[in-house]
């Protein structure tokens, strides 16, 4: 028998004029769904934008088109021309939904990582009236070329059938992953005459509720001589970069600092608290899944796909993300050892449940009824 | 200080039935009930208006109901005439039927109801531009039942949404619902404890049942249905009729203060909704039993079944919902594993808590007194 070839299309793996690469959530997810599709027995390759160039990456080739036009979120020639270009390959995968406009190979397979057009910036974005019912007539478009659409979160299929209707059964709901064995509890907690480490582990951007956090953490460090904040992500640029370094100086007991990502489980076991206050534009969150494999309470933001992992007073908190929410909730978990307990080992325990391999089950059961 | 009125009305498309006898049964009553109680033991005095065949008052459990007589068709109608004959603070039930909300007024959203499969983008958009953004413009607050509902709204309205909704997921009653022995009995007991509704999936039930009941010879189901629609009753009674093995599907129509046995003696509870659905009772007394859930990936269900964890969550297809009854049937200890979990979540619902999230926006929204 034959291998039999996928493509994978997305927009920006890598920089389209440079090797920067910046390992989110969704170059991570991308990396592991190639990884997945080796396994099955696949030939993968990835196309992006870019001037034409061909790389590597963990086996991997990445091939660019040399297309760049986006309008409506939409990026209709990097669709087309991989549509034609790409016969050799039996299937395809979009890995962003929007790349499935105007026209999607047969036997395809698109992914929604969730919503990102619930916070009241998307408005500026997304222009007049008229460019937004584009911009979602384009998206009821990208919704019926693939056979399955797979989404990370339940909001996103529960959006979809309320407002682009039809599509009831190509959707699926895998969610996003952990792995457990790399991100663990501790063997051992720490003394409880410690210091209580409060954790955000995000990017430093508004959507993340950083702004927020930051004026949290200046009350709380003020009241609370034993508390401490580590601010742990990468800003967009240099410039946000540097000016949580300034504010950092000013500060009591609050931190800064980034890591590779093989430190991230260690840095989720120093942590008491973790806290991923999103606004909006959220999915299953990898970061919450890693806090709660470490077996660690998490303080979530009602978006998206948070509310498919914590259970509001189970394993962690589900608040409206607003400096005196902040305070309050970190507030009760700081003071309350036993709930952090109870908490973080429920959070293990759920965790357990959104292991890769389940996820990898699941990946592989949509594969086998599309590419076929 | 100044005393306010203490006065609440609320409106509701049908707390009793449009004769104004009999008390309907389903989840917005239950939910108003329990609001109407936290209110009266706040010093509130609550009335309720309501459709009727025509117009009546009468009084339950204490406080007065009004009917409006009203036309199925032109239900707006009725509802003007309650705006025009009420004075005073108003508390709205649901987003549904409702066209005018008065300034500092709380709305329910007990989900997103108007998902259903088979509706047009032009359908969808009918209903959420001329219910929900009515709703989200005037009232002062919409307290959601789910975060489901928050998360579409705040998808289509990002800044009304975000301002106005708040989350108050719904609520089990632990002193009535709790994990108890289960006698040992030879059969696997399924139970669907869901109005007939066609929401509630009952058609996507029936398709699955008869050849699992073929293939296990221990397996029975058992439905507690409402009788609030004649129709939706016949249609079961005839579909029961032929099904082959019907001495293994039974039934009854239990009063509320009958569920925990109902569920005590299932294995499997069953909560296939198709679309319209929010934090479920059903799903959380189910839960709270400490019973093996199946539930759909529609509407709130999703804020409390974590798919492996305290249940199963499957999309609501034929495929998807006799897999995972076969996997139940299959293996009972994974029954009592999610049962456990589900049992230990539930009490994150307890009632109290909810109550206790009620208070803080009546207090905001209708305050009693003002210095």
């Amino acid at each position: 028998m034959t291998t039999k070839k996928v493509a994978l299309l997305t927009t920006n793996f890598f920089h389209p004029t440079n090797e920067r690469i910046i390992m989110g959530g969704a170059e991570r997810y991308q990396v592991d769904l190639c990884r997945l599709l080796r396994e099955l027995g696949f030939y993968v390759e990835v196309w992006q934008i870019g001037s034409g160039w061909t790389r590597e990456f963990d086996g991997v080739r990445i091939r660019s088109i040399p297309v760049s036009r986006s309008e409506y979120h939409t990026f209709p020639d990097l669709s087309t021309a991989f549509y034609e270009n790409s016969m050799a390959f039996d299937y395809a995968i979009y890995f962003i939904l929007t790349l499935a406009y105007p026209i999607a190979r047969e036997k395809s397979i698109a992914i929604s990582h969730g919503i990102f057009w619930d916070w009241p910036g998307f408005d500026l974005m997304a222009g007049r009236l008229e460019e937004r019912q584009e911009w979602l007539r384009r998206l009821g478009i990208a919704l019926t070329g693939p056979q399955k659409l797979i989404s990370v979160d339940t909001n996103t299929i529960n959006f979809f059938n309320a407002t682009l209707p039809g599509f009831y059964h190509k959707w699926e709901y895998i969610p996003n992953y952990v792995d457990t064995d790399l991100f663990h509890p501790p063997e051992e907690e720490k003394n409880s005459t410690d210091t209580i480490r409060v954790l955000f582990p995000r990017r430093l951007v508004p959507v993340r509720g950083i702004n927020e956090t930051m004026r949290a953490a200046e009350k709380l460090t003020a009241r609370y001589p034993w508390i401490e904040f580590h601010f742990c992500g990468r800003g967009h640029d240099d410039n946000a970069e540097r000016l949580m370094s300034q504010w950092i100086a000013t500060q009591e007991r609050c931190f800064y600092y980034w890591k590779p990502l093989e430190m991230m489980p260690e840095v989720y076991r120093q942590a008491d608290i973790v806290i991923i206050p999103s606004r909006s534009t959220e999915g299953t969150s990898l970061a919450a899944l890693e806090a709660m494999a470490s077996g660690r309470p998490v303080i979530a933001g009602l978006a998206g796909g948070l509310s498919d992992i914590v259970l509001h007073g189970y394993n962690g908190y589900l608040i409206k993300p607003t400096v005196e929410n902040l305070v309050a909730a970190i507030e009760d978990l700081a003071r309350d050892k036993a709930k952090r307990q109870i908490m973080g080992q429920r959070a293990r325990e759920v965790a357990m449940t959104f292991n890769r391999k389940i996820w990898a089950e699941r990946w592989a059961r949509v594969l086998e009824t599309v590419f076929r | 200080m100044i005393l306010l009125d203490r006065q609440i009305a609320i409106f509701t498309p049908n707390l009793l039935a449009w004769n104004g006898q009999e008390p309907v049964i389903g989840g917005l009553e239950r939910y108003l009930h329990a609001l109407a109680e936290l209110l009266t033991e706040m010093g509130y005095e609550v009335s309720f208006h309501q459709n009727a065949h025509r117009d009546f008052q009468t009084t339950f459990r204490g406080w007065p109901v009004y009917g409006y007589q009203a036309d199925q068709h032109h239900l707006h109608l009725t509802v003007k005439r309650m705006e025009e004959t009420v004075r005073g603070r108003v508390l709205y039930s649901s987003i549904l039927q409702q066209v005018y909300y008065r300034p500092r007024s709380i709305c329910i959203s007990h989900g997103v109801w108007w998902e259903l499969p088979g509706y047009s983008p032009a359908h969808a958009r009918a209903a959420y531009e001329n219910y929900v953004a009515a709703a989200l413009i005037q009232a002062t607050l919409i307290i959601s039942c789910d975060y489901n509902f928050l998360n579409v709204a705040r998808a289509i309205y990002p800044n009304l949404a975000d301002q106005k909704v708040r989350v108050i997921p719904n609520f089990v009653d632990l002193t009535q619902f709790y994990p108890r022995e289960k006698e040992q009995q030879p059969r696997v007991r399924v139970l669907y404890p869901r109005r007939l509704a066609p929401e509630r999936g009952f058609d996507l039930l029936k398709e699955v049942i008869p050849p699992l009941l073929a293939e296990y010879p221990d397996l029975e189901f058992h439905f507690a249905i409402d009788k609030n629609t004649p129709r939706y009753l016949e249609i079961f009674h005839a579909w029961r009729q032929k099904e082959a093995h019907n001495g293994r599907v039974l039934y009854c129509h239990p009063d509320f203060n009958a569920m925990p046995e109902v569920y005590a003696a299932a294995d499997i509870v069953v909560i296939p909704s198709i679309y319209s659905e929010g934090t479920s009772f059903s799903c959380l007394e189910a839960m709270a039993m400490g019973k093996a859930v199946i539930a759909t990936n529609v509407g709130g269900l999703t804020n409390l079944i974590i798919d492996g964890y305290n249940g199963l969550l499957i999309h609501p297809t034929r495929e998807y919902l006799t897999q995972a009854l076969r996997f139940l049937i299959d293996h009972p200890r994974e029954r009592l594993r999610l049962g456990a979990n589900a049992a230990a979540t539930a009490r994150a619902f307890d009632r109290r808590l909810w109550e206790a999230r009620w208070r803080q926006y009546i207090s905001k929204v209708y305050p009693l007194e003002r210095l």
